[in-house]
């Protein structure tokens, strides 16, 4: 079953291979450049494997997963795209 | 340069010696005729001592007559003269997310740039409608990460290049809660490289200087101008004509 996840790295950060990477594990929506959702069947640790091999073994990333419910999992003010990829629209 | 002239001046000097020697000092010193071998040993000497002072002259000056041969020199350009656009689609209609622009550097020198660090040494904003006064804004004095990695210093290759992205301009965002109230949008806004976030666009020109350092070549400064008049168009053929990026070497 699909889960959504939210992956955080290091501002510094901004490359084309990660970006890649993080696209290539289901679908994906990114805000302020290094905070991306992510919806896969993978586990935490999977997707940071998946992600941070080679060149990106040494930077920083946090993975969490998120409940994909309005209310309980998630509020805030923020672009309304954000909201309507949550709700899978 | 300076280098160079010392060097030329004392090859030169050493040349008019010999050949004042030759012309008028062997008249007054040497009476007689000499004979064929005793010119050829006297020709051979000149040229052993102008090969020593030659090779006194480069033992002295190794570094300096290297470096004008080998060296590093950057070509800096923007990625294109225009400006790039990050689209989303929304129901078939595509718009601009964010324009934005690189500044690429090559290495046209035939040794690699060690150890390059940037950095944003000021931002200055201006009123269009003032092109004199501007507004100075504080920057922070730590290397910009290339992007790359967590080091700030990188190394170009001769006959490479390396970009980075050094400027962005983000669409006005409608934002609301995940129950679409609270609707409200945000303004315009720029984000420079080497500022820690992004700031509000405003109708003026920005300038800013960055300055690249590496450890065996001179710094180089390269100014960049980001100029908008307030208008926001959703495709870059529209919006190339209210936002215009150049950037020169300083």
């Amino acid at each position: 079953m699909k889960k959504v996840f939210l992956v955080i790295h290091e501002l510094g950060i901004i490359n084309d291979v990660l970006k890649d990477r993080i696209r290539s594990l289901g679908r994906s929506y990114v805000f302020w450049n290094n905070h991306w959702l992510v919806e896969t069947d993978l586990t935490a640790e999977e997707i940071y494997h998946r992600i941070a091999c080679d060149i990106f073994e040494r930077q920083a990333f946090f993975i969490v997963e998120i409940t994909n419910k309005s209310r309980e999992g998630y509020w805030g003010i923020m672009n309304r795209t954000l909201w309507k990829w949550l709700k899978n629209e | 340069m300076k280098t160079i002239n010392i060097i030329a001046i004392l090859v030169i000097g050493g040349l008019l010696g010999l050949s004042f020697l030759f012309k008028w000092g062997f008249k007054v010193l040497v009476d007689e005729s000499v004979s064929k071998m005793e010119y050829c040993q006297f020709v051979t000497n000149i040229f052993e001592a102008i090969g020593t002072c030659a090779a006194v002259i480069v033992a002295l000056f190794l570094n300096e007559i290297r470096a004008c041969f080998r060296k590093v020199s950057f070509d800096i350009a923007l990625g294109c003269e225009d400006l790039f656009e990050e689209l989303e689609d929304t129901g078939g209609t595509k718009r601009a997310l964010k324009y934005y622009n690189y500044i690429q550097f090559f290495n046209k020198g035939n040794i690699n740039a060690h150890n390059c660090e940037l950095y944003l040494e000021n931002a200055t904003f201006f009123l269009l409608e003032d092109n004199k006064n501007g507004d100075f804004v504080s920057v922070g004095n730590e290397p910009i990460n290339w992007g790359y990695n967590r080091s700030s210093m990188i190394y170009i290759p001769s006959h490479g290049k390396k970009s980075v992205r050094v400027f962005e301009m983000i669409a006005p965002q409608q934002q609301s809660d995940p129950n679409g109230k609270e609707d409200s949008t945000t303004p315009v806004q720029y984000c420079f490289l080497g500022f820690i976030r992004s700031i509000e666009a405003k109708k003026g020109k920005w300038e800013l200087t960055y300055c690249l350092n590496t450890t065996n070549a001179k710094p180089v400064r390269i100014k960049l101008s980001v100029t908008w008049t307030g208008k926001w168009e959703q495709r870059q053929t529209d919006m190339k004509r209210f936002l215009t990026v150049k950037i020169e070497k300083v």
